[in-house]
């Protein structure tokens, strides 16, 4: 359990131990249990690593046993994306008529909404995904996902843990691991303790939207956690992407599935065509391959594409950080 | 009450959204509520008509700590890209 409920601003090193500086420069007031880690945004050298680098999964000792879940999903959307066009037929098929009034639509909602439901959330990786209740410090409430990566951390967007026109740090994030509807099948944890990085909390620079909820107690042990990855851009050009979370124009409580490719990338984000919608910040985007899942990104924006802090070296580093808190 | 007019940046996909908006050569960092209404074309619209590229008005409140780039939006009004 760390002794300090914040941490503040030092070099990009794992979290864990580091001294404040004066001042901290996050705008967390002092003897706050939060922390930015510093360097990441201070001074940007874009970075490839040389190889993949990989944290593995942690499947999970749930008490009650496993159920299977996801039924429903059309991989071909998914799978035909980047295709040839005459493939791709079905995209046409939903388009409105040009003479129609009006054509809403939903920001982050690409194309026809196929977005599945999962129903019941209890098996891997449902579970390890959580509805987040988030409270800010001026009293307004948000929704987002976040998603286990250890014993009692919580990856989520840095934008669900600090907002700086809602005052800053999160005042509670209550987590609530693969909630359905109104299941809880985990219970929750409220957290008080969180984590991002100076390039958001002071530069709210989207390159650097990430941060984590360490909870209380390690409800992770209970659900398990994705393992977590830092891909090349060889390794993740075309490569096939999941994600999951809670969306906000859904019923409350229920998770939502979809799957793309990569659209494209850069140094520091990853771009999709996958549904999401808003409450989906912080959700995992994940590589399923051989059996093991991987975290590539924190989803965190909209727009078509929608897109993910990607997990580069110094994301990874932090992780691994926070993930033994 | 302050106004600005920008072009949305970003669509941070909280519930409800925060948004990015550049206006006046400032990158201001904008929330929504659940009170918070939108316009499009004279008419209402959704927080689901915000997208990247648009140009929009914000009306709304400055918080009472923090920079002069924060908005609470009362009401946005989209005029499209």
């Amino acid at each position: 359990m760390p002794t300090r409920k914040h941490e503040s601003v030092g070099s990009e090193q794992p979290s864990g131990g580091q001294t404040p500086p004066p001042g901290g420069g996050t705008g967390a007031p002092t003897g706050d249990m939060h922390s930015s880690v510093g360097g990441e945004g201070t001074e940007f050298q874009p970075q490839v690593p040389p190889r993949d680098e990989v944290a593995e999964e942690f499947t999970g000792a749930p008490p009650s046993g496993e159920l299977e879940a996801l039924a429903g999903f059309d991989p071909m959307r998914a799978l035909n994306e980047g295709m040839p066009l005459h493939l791709a037929t079905e995209e046409f098929e939903e388009l409105r008529p040009a003479e129609a009034a009006e054509y809403m639509v939903a920001e982050s909602v690409c194309g026809r909404d196929d977005r599945v439901r999962v129903s019941p959330a209890t098996a891997a990786p449902w579970r390890w995904i959580c509805q987040l209740i988030i409270t800010m410090p001026n009293g307004a409430g948000f929704r987002g996902t976040g998603w286990f990566i250890g014993p009692r951390c919580v990856m989520t967007a840095g934008h669900c843990v600090y907002s700086a026109a809602n005052g800053g740090w999160a005042r509670r994030i209550e987590v609530i691991p693969g909630m359905d509807a109104t299941s809880r099948p985990f219970g929750s944890a409220v957290g008080t303790n969180f984590r991002s990085v100076t390039g958001w909390t002071s530069g709210a620079d989207p390159n650097y939207d990430y941060g984590a909820i360490i909870l209380p107690t390690a409800l992770g042990n209970v659900t398990g956690y994705f393992g977590f990855a830092s891909l090349t851009d060889s390794s993740l050009n075309g490569l096939l992407l999941n994600n999951s979370g809670y969306a906000g124009d859904k019923p409350f409580g229920t998770q939502w599935f979809n799957a793309g490719r990569v659209a494209s990338v850069t140094s520091r984000k990853i771009y999709y065509m996958l549904d999401t919608f808003g409450g989906q910040s912080g959700s995992p985007v994940w590589r399923y391959s051989n059996g093991q899942r991987h975290a590539v990104g924190i989803h965190a924006y909209g727009g078509c594409p929608n897109s993910a802090t990607r997990i580069v070296q110094p994301v990874f580093n932090n992780m691994l950080a926070w993930r033994n808190l | 009450m302050a106004t600005i007019q920008g072009t949305i940046e970003g669509v941070m996909e909280t519930w409800p959204l925060q948004l990015t908006v550049a206006a006046g050569g400032m990158r201001y960092l904008v929330t929504l509520t659940d009170a918070t209404t939108i316009k499009r074309g004279g008419r209402p619209a959704d927080a689901r008509a915000l997208r990247p590229g648009f140009r929009v008005a914000v009306l709304g409140e400055r918080p009472a700590r923090g920079g002069a780039n924060l908005l609470v939006a009362a009401a946005i009004t989209v005029f499209e890209a």
